[in-house]
């Protein structure tokens, strides 16, 4: 994932939006991908970046509400509506969904690119700690059962005597563990390795 | 006359019979005096006494008068006699009865003719060849505020002066005079006819000041209630923008978001380093188009919503089915739906309100946008065709493949709906407004699913402006 690359889905059956929207956020810099309903959109494989989906309340097929749904959880990125209609029971089912605005057309330009880059910004975020957690997650996959049985017991801050007189075991063995453990998390301090404990949510 | 109860009739015949006796017997005039017995019966008793009377005086007759009472050793004469009088008092007795009856009849008849007279609440008069009034019914009076008695013999002109000659058999409306000098409105009609060697006439008179009254009064309601239809079908207008609101807002807000965006994008292609004049130019005819894209959303509403009196003026009908056509496609595009036209080319042209007809128009097709709603298993196609119906007439075809009409006669009738907010205007102010143009609107049967409503037009040079 490269983290200063983004990219915007723009999702609007006019093509007189996806077009000006298009060029807005080209001349910005922003790398746009536009599409005209909600299955072209599903279909199309999204690069791992930062991104941001400009989507449209009204759409033929799937509408904008029902997309979201959909898309919900995963890691779909943060939605920007656009409406012409705008009602009131709509924009507030979008917003409790998640949507990070709900612009109504024709919309402010600033407005729009801030909300864009503020979802960006999010996904942005959100990835990294995605990122994080699978890392956490692949490094404690490498680690023996037994290891993962002495991990707890370090990370409390018990001392390796008592560790070991607690699992039954002698001091050395819970030493080598313990390094074995320090090594394979790739923690450069105990108190690292407390911390990455606590992301995994073992205590 | 007094009429005798049965018993009295018959106890009269009796003592007529009896006083008839003794001068027969003084004057031995037996004939003469039981015939004025028979007849006085006949004419107070009635026929039954009167014959009871006869056969009594033919046994007095009888016994008395002729030598050997009913013998047969009497003289044939004696036997003539008898006879002459039997058939004398029979005579007598039937004579007086017809007579009695033509008069009873007459009498009913009299008395059938004065209760409708005097109960009529119209006036009736009878004048002679001079105008001057015979008879007056109570309604006359009554109407009028004179007595009868004043009346009688009075020319005609004291109550009706404008009343010129008798003749006249059509019911004509003239001015009535009361006896306080007051004025109505009188509905007259005449009779005329000959009484003996006069002519006669009645007058019938009618006071209508309050019929006339109702019907001014209809009059000013239905001209109420044409303004109100007039402000209902623009209500109509109006509650067509509140349904088309959303939509038109959608319809504006596209080209202006695309118009706004890309201004943004063009002063940001420019400004850019190097700036970057293709993409710039690009832009900008991209806000030239979305803006007259906007300016003719707006111009078409501004057309629809106008509020002008019927305003005819020779039109192509097929210009009017494409402008609101573009109204609608994309309205049916939301819905997915499609809208196709066949249009006849060369059409002549029709006389009539451009606006109005084209609320005609938007209203079928936007009912047959409603009735496809529901339909998932066809094609939704809205489908519009104009051709030449006949010399005279150009026809337009909206036809829907929608759920169609389970009643096609009472589509037209205000206020039926089978819509849900509806207020079941919309097609009879279609149907007034066609028929204001010379047309007709209605419903076609079709073999397809779905609706097929028409109406024609007459072709501009059938119609004098």
């Amino acid at each position: 994932m490269k983290l200063d690359e983004s990219i915007v889905y723009v999702l609007d059956d006019d093509y007189r939006v996806r077009e000006s929207l298009s060029s807005l956020l080209l001349s910005a810099g922003l790398r746009v991908e536009t599409f005209g309903s909600a299955a072209e959109y599903l279909e199309f494989e999204k690069p791992d970046l930062p991104a941001c989906l400009v989507l449209d309340l009204e759409l033929p097929g799937m509408t904008g509400l029902e997309l979201q749904g959909e898309i919900a959880g995963g890691d779909a990125p943060p939605i920007v509506f656009v409406t012409g209609h705008g009602d009131v029971p709509s924009s507030v089912r979008a917003m409790k969904a998640g949507a990070i605005e709900f612009l109504l057309k024709p919309f402010d330009n600033q407005q729009l690119m801030q909300a864009i880059y503020g979802a960006i910004a999010q996904d942005r975020e959100a990835r990294l700690k995605r990122a994080e957690m699978s890392d956490l997650r692949r490094r404690y996959a490498l680690l023996t059962p037994r290891e993962r049985e002495v991990l707890p017991f370090v990370v409390s801050g018990l001392l390796n005597k008592q560790t070991a007189a607690e699992l039954g075991t002698s001091e050395i063995t819970v030493q080598v563990h313990r390094m074995r453990i320090m090594r394979k998390m790739a923690a450069s301090s105990l108190a690292d390795l407390v911390k990455m404990a606590g992301k995994l949510g073992i205590s | 006359m007094h009429r005798l109860s049965t018993v009295q009739a018959y106890a009269l015949g009796l003592v007529a019979c009896v006083v008839a006796f003794w001068p027969s017997l003084v004057l031995d005039a037996p004939s003469s005096c039981f015939l004025l017995a028979i007849m006085a019966s006949s004419l107070f008793g009635g026929r039954g006494p009167g014959l009871f009377t006869a056969g009594l005086s033919a046994i007095a007759f009888d016994f008395f008068f002729l030598p050997s009472p009913l013998s047969l050793s009497s003289p044939p004469s004696s036997y003539l006699r008898f006879a002459v009088f039997v058939a004398a008092a029979l005579g007598t007795v039937e004579l007086i009865e017809a007579r009695r009856r033509i008069e009873e009849s007459r009498r009913r008849s009299d008395d059938r003719y004065q209760l409708v007279a005097e109960t009529a609440t119209d006036a009736i008069i009878s004048v002679d060849e001079n105008s001057r009034i015979l008879m007056a019914n109570p309604a006359t009076a009554k109407m009028f505020g004179w007595s009868a008695s004043e009346l009688i013999g009075s020319p005609m002109k004291l109550l009706l002066p404008e009343l010129s000659e008798l003749s006249s058999r059509a019911v004509i409306e003239l001015t009535g005079i009361r006896k306080d000098g007051t004025s109505f409105v009188a509905e007259i009609s005449i009779g005329t006819g000959s009484k003996g060697k006069s002519n006669v006439c009645a007058i019938f008179v009618r006071d209508i000041t309050q019929r006339k009254q109702i019907e001014m009064e209809l009059r000013r309601s239905e001209s109420y209630l044409a303004e109100a239809q007039a402000r209902l079908s623009r209500a109509t207008q109006i509650a067509t923008v509140a349904e088309l609101a959303a939509s038109v807002a959608h319809e504006i807000s596209q080209p202006l978001s695309a118009v706004v965006a890309n201004g943004q994008a063009c002063l940001q292609w420019l400004s850019a380093e190097p700036p970057s004049l293709t993409n710039a130019r690009v832009a900008a005819e991209r806000i030239l188009r979305d803006g007259k894209d906007a300016g003719e959303v707006v111009r078409r509403i501004r057309a629809l919503f106008k509020k002008t009196a019927l305003e005819k003026s020779a039109l192509n009908v097929n210009e009017v089915i494409d402008e609101v056509a573009g109204l609608i496609r994309n309205e049916a595009a939301r819905k997915q739906m499609s809208v196709e036209t066949d249009l006849a080319r060369e059409l002549p042209q029709t006389l009539g309100d451009r606006v109005q007809l084209q609320q005609v128009l938007f209203n079928l097709l936007l009912n047959g946008l409603e009735a496809m709603d529901s339909i998932v298993d066809r094609p939704r196609t809205l489908f519009i065709r104009s051709k030449l119906e006949s010399p005279n007439f150009i026809l337009i075809e909206v036809h829907d493949h929608g759920v169609g009409l389970t009643d096609p006669d009472k589509v037209f009738d205000s206020f039926y709906t089978t819509k849900e907010k509806g207020m079941g205007m919309g097609l009879s102010i279609c149907r007034s407004v066609v028929e204001a143009h010379g047309g007709r609107l209605g419903t076609k049967p079709s073999q397809e699913p779905g609706t097929t409503f028409f109406f024609t037009l007459p072709i501009a040079a059938n119609v004098s402006i």
